[in-house]
């Protein structure tokens, strides 16, 4: 043998050589088979994706951002490419978003990419979690996974919040300066959290430093390791499945005479029947939700996914590419002696402003020398109970028995008018945290739009709730009849 | 909702960059494009570009599943394999695991001139993108090539999965033992 071919031997084997080393270290045989794992071809499944992808490039960017990023508010001259605030002193945090921004090559570009994927993230997480709701996806046994995308989404919201604040720009910080009189608004504890969220005072020396290191270790952290838990779980209790619109093959070894199994194509079948190959001595019936039918995970699912990736990063690269998002060079560095012309949170958190907004002061009361007021009433303890209200829906619809498909909302009257309604809600409130914009579109002031508005966040709920129930369940119960007229017809 | 969250920024001026500083011209563009853009106004724009990808993201999962798929019954029992358990690859099947369905790649010529011409334009855009990089960097058109990339390179793990990965249903019981 020439040593060519005994090179070109060795080169042949090396893929299987550096498989045993790695089977001989870490048991990758045996970890093989969830390589196969059955995922379901919905499209609406795909939405947790899109998330988990957006939390990939949240990462990503946030470690180019992190390269350039200056946590802290001292005064710099800033001596950069914006004619504006040359030789102008600025916070270090203000000055060095400037540079990744304007003098950075693609830093506009990823700094962009980042803030796109952060609401990306929050939206997809929120039309996710809208999808398992309305499906029925969150019954027994899910109800744990339910319990910790609850936590997911309160997470990304903090994890945008944190992140709002960090250039330390005008606009921001006044933004911010809201969550800081909600957390010291909390009775008795307020000022500790205070200190611990914000670093003392707002806005002190160590507020951009300690919301920077919540930013970049501690939530992501916490996402990191609730993500990990969400897919463990889903991994152990498999994924729901939509309705099967025909039996499956059942497991089971070919007939040794070779004749085809019941449930398996033979060649010439009229196509109704799936192609099958391991045969089967039973079809597993549509209804039985014991099994859950899908595409291996590898190649074919991993397929799929590469393509939500792709098409993820795209998406998010049109948005940075065209449309700015929180330029800190048009609103100039905080300010405490001015007010901007628009104070606003971001959109996902325009619900608890809302809130706070239509409260009335004379909500607030002190009880035993403790005052509780109506920031906390608005900003702490409403936002609380949506959560938790949240949080324990499966549990208010709740299942002794576990249900693997998912129902279609058209056929689950009541859940879907509280689905509708809670919706309506979040919608009127978050309007309400705009009332100022909606002030300016009518022509009219705040004063005349908030008692509206005030009514309407009761008002506008509860009708669409009850109008979806009841157009639901008149066509569940005509459903219902025809079912019964068509039985009584067979007999 | 969207009526009302759209009434945010008013419009205002670009930012004057001072050329001296920088050769680059991150803001020099295709399009004029708003300046700033308010929180409620970004909220709406992420939502309808939340719908949109979903929108994309169904059709083109559905065009995967369909592709796959044999059209007519005599292509499905031509495809079809059955051999006794042995289709596909090791892990598709275990103690608690089995394939239901199972259809030959097609291999197409298609196939094969979509992914050559798909993987070109993957690689025009990733110069273009490393150009501009090298160059005036101008963030438009980092947008436009880092799209064009990445939609070159979901199309083409669409063409892959079409005419040259094996359609596959796998049953799992859900119990294991």
């Amino acid at each position: 043998m020439s040593r060519i071919d005994r090179l070109s031997e060795r080169a042949s084997g090396a893929s299987g050589r550096a498989y045993g080393w790695l089977d001989d270290r870490f048991d990758v045989e045996r970890g093989r088979r969830f390589l196969g794992k059955a995922f379901p071809a919905e499209d609406s499944f795909l939405l947790g994706e899109v998330a988990l992808v957006c939390f990939l490039v949240l990462v990503l960017t946030g470690i180019f951002l992190g390269m350039f990023f200056e946590p802290s508010t001292t005064g710099v001259e800033y001596e950069g490419s914006v004619q504006k605030f040359q030789g102008e002193e600025v916070p270090e945090s203000f000055a060095s978003v400037l540079q990744i921004t304007y003098d950075v090559p693609f830093g506009m570009f990823i700094r962009r990419m980042h803030h796109w994927a952060a609401h990306l993230f929050v939206a997809s997480i929120g039309l996710h979690m809208l999808r398992v709701f309305f499906t029925g996806a969150y019954r027994n046994p899910r109800e744990p996974n339910w319990v910790v995308g609850t936590g997911l989404a309160g997470l990304a919201m903090g994890a945008a919040y944190t992140g709002y604040a960090l250039p330390f720009d005008e606009f921001a910080a006044t933004a911010t300066g809201i969550g800081y009189n909600l957390a010291t608004s909390v009775p008795l504890v307020g000022d500790v959290i205070g200190k611990a969220v914000f670093g003392g005072e707002f806005p002190s020396s160590a507020t951009i430093p300690r919301l920077y290191f919540l930013h970049v270790l501690v939530i992501p952290a916490a996402i990191a390791v609730l993500l990990a838990v969400h897919m463990a779980i889903l991994v152990r209790q498999k994924h729901t499945e939509a309705p099967r619109d025909d039996d499956v093959p059942g497991q089971g070894a070919r007939p040794a005479d070779g004749a085809a199994a019941p449930g398996e194509a033979s060649a010439g079948d009229a196509g109704d029947a799936p192609a099958v190959s391991d045969g089967g001595e039973a079809t597993v019936a549509k209804e039985d939700d014991t099994v859950v039918v899908g595409l291996p995970a590898f190649p074919n699912q991993a397929a799929v996914s590469a393509v939500v990736f792709f098409l993820t990063l795209a998406a998010l690269s049109a948005l940075a590419g065209f449309l700015p998002v929180h330029n800190i060079a048009e609103y100039g560095p905080n300010n405490p002696a001015a007010t901007p012309e628009l104070i606003m949170p971001d959109w996902f958190l325009m619900w608890v402003y809302g809130f706070l907004k239509l409260l009335p002061t004379w909500m607030s009361f002190t009880v035993l020398g403790v005052h509780v007021s109506t920031e906390f009433l608005g900003g702490v303890v409403l936002p609380t109970l949506v959560f938790a209200a949240v949080a324990l829906w499966p549990f208010v619809d709740y299942r002794e028995e576990p249900t693997h498909f998912t129902a279609s909302p058209l056929d689950r009257p009541w859940q879907t008018a509280v689905g509708v309604a809670a919706v309506q809600f979040i919608m009127v409130a978050s309007i309400a945290g705009m009332n100022n914009l909606l002030g300016r579109a009518l022509g009219v002031g705040t004063g005349t739009v908030n008692p509206i508005l005030s009514a309407a966040l009761v008002v506008v709920p509860v009708v669409s709730g009850l109008v979806t129930y009841y157009v639901l369940r008149g066509g569940s119960e005509a459903a219902d009849a025809d079912t019964t007229t068509e039985a009584v017809d067979d007999d | 909702m969207w009526f009302v969250a759209l009434h945010g920024e008013p419009p205002s001026e670009e930012i004057a960059i001072d050329e001296g500083v920088s050769e680059m011209r991150p803001l020099s563009g295709i399009v004029d494009t708003p300046e700033k853009l308010a929180p409620s106004q970004v909220g709406v724009i992420v939502w309808v570009a939340l719908f949109g990808l979903v929108g994309v993201l169904a059709a083109v999962h559905r065009f995967m599943d369909s592709a796959v798929r044999p059209d007519d019954p005599e292509a499905a029992s031509e495809t079809a394999v059955a051999d006794g358990g042995r289709v596909g690859l090791p892990w598709f099947r275990t103690e608690d695991r089995w394939v239901v369905e199972y259809h030959d790649a097609s291999d197409a010529m298609e196939g094969i001139l979509a992914m050559g011409g798909l993987t070109i334009l993957a690689i025009v855009f990733a110069a273009l993108f490393t150009g501009e990089y090298l160059t005036l960097a101008r963030t438009q058109y980092f947008g436009v090539y880092a799209t064009g990339m990445f939609v070159s390179l979901a199309l083409l793990t669409v063409a892959y999965y079409a005419w040259f990965l094996p359609h596959v249903q796998v049953a799992e019981r859900r119990e294991h033992s």
